[in-house]
């Protein structure tokens, strides 16, 4: 790697340093030097090395993405085969949604998305219709909170019809 | 072992001890379940398909119903056409505290994990007892007269009764 891009690549991370290792290779013991990143405190050296080169200000646009991800949350929306045409004829979405976010919040982002969705009625505010079930990670939402469940990074919400419970 | 028998509208998977000698598939680590048990903590997990690939997913899973690690298993020969569901609907049964390792089993089978969906029975007696989603379905799926409603409704309520009456008594299974 040139000098100077691990000098970026080094002053970009606030708190990193290199590792230098020495790794085993091949039957003729080729030994290679390899360099790696790694979080921790700052060596001696690389203090000094810091010194004689400030860090540079971090990029406000790489900042933004970063915050604008560190609170949103990732959900998976599921609907039985019967009642994907309410969203496009998709068996699954993949949702952005703020952290934190409710049932509710998550419905009413689908419903106003697809109007399919909000013309079954299958939610209307502020009642999740008798028709179907409604589970999050496999529990039915009447026994979580209901449409105040929290949901949390990764659930997989999943909508069946009622009669499927037989 | 697999039971399809063509007048049934239901295929079943249950262990061989079951079908032939005297054991009870419902119960809690060998211990048969109580009325009240089994509406308290019995209950299954659903899943959607078709006849064939429930054909293939319980020959996988025979071999843990015959271990008595799933205790049973039972999914629609065709699907209902007065739901309206499309697909055949399969209830994988167990016990509340044993649902994850069965889960276990069948994500090892194959099924995916964004079909989690857990039902408990008393939530599934709860739609066949009168005004229940499930009898007023059937009900208005099959054209049934005031009077045929009626008495299906009043049959229901009593057969619901009778069998849970006591809740201390062994369950002794629901008619299908």
């Amino acid at each position: 790697m040139g000098g100077w891009a691990a000098w970026q690549l080094k002053t970009f991370f606030n708190d990193t340093r290199f590792f230098e290792h020495v790794s085993d290779k091949g039957p003729n013991w080729i030994r290679e030097k390899k360099t790696v990143f790694c979080p921790g405190k700052r060596s001696s050296p690389d203090r000094a090395l810091a010194a004689e080169n400030p860090l540079p200000r971090v990029d406000t646009k790489m900042g933004a993405t970063a915050r604008r991800l560190a609170v949103t949350m990732e959900i998976t929306l599921k609907l039985a085969p019967s009642l994907s045409d309410l969203v496009g004829n998709k068996e699954k979405l993949f949702l952005s949604i703020e952290q934190g976010a409710s049932l509710e919040k998550l419905l009413k982002m689908v419903s106003d998305e697809y109007p399919a969705f909000k013309a079954h009625g299958l939610y209307t505010p502020p009642n999740i219709s008798d028709d179907v079930i409604i589970f999050i990670n496999g529990d039915n939402v009447r026994h979580l909170n209901y449409l105040d469940t929290e949901l949390k990074s990764g659930d997989m919400v999943y909508i069946i019809p009622l009669l499927a419970g037989g | 072992m697999i039971i399809d028998r063509p007048e049934s509208h239901f295929i079943f998977v249950l262990p061989w001890a079951h079908v032939h000698m005297e054991y009870n598939y419902i119960n809690f680590n060998g211990t048969p379940l109580t009325n009240r048990e089994y509406l308290d903590s019995w209950g299954k997990w659903i899943l959607f398909g078709t006849r064939e690939e429930f054909d293939a997913l319980v020959e996988n899973l025979d071999p843990f119903v015959e271990q008595k690690v799933i205790p049973a298993i039972k999914y629609d020969r065709k699907p209902i056409a007065e739901f309206g569901l499309g697909k055949c609907v399969m209830c994988i049964f167990c016990h509340v505290e044993k649902k994850e390792a069965v889960w276990k089993i069948l994500l090892s089978q194959g099924v995916e994990n964004e079909n989690r969906a857990w039902i408990f029975e008393r939530e599934t007696v709860a739609m066949w007892q009168p005004g229940g989603r499930l009898l007023e379905s059937w009900i208005s799926g099959n054209g049934l007269s005031q009077e045929q409603a009626d008495k299906m409704r009043e049959n229901a309520k009593e057969k619901f009764k009778r069998m849970f009456e006591d809740e201390n008594a062994i369950f002794k299974g629901i008619d299908q």
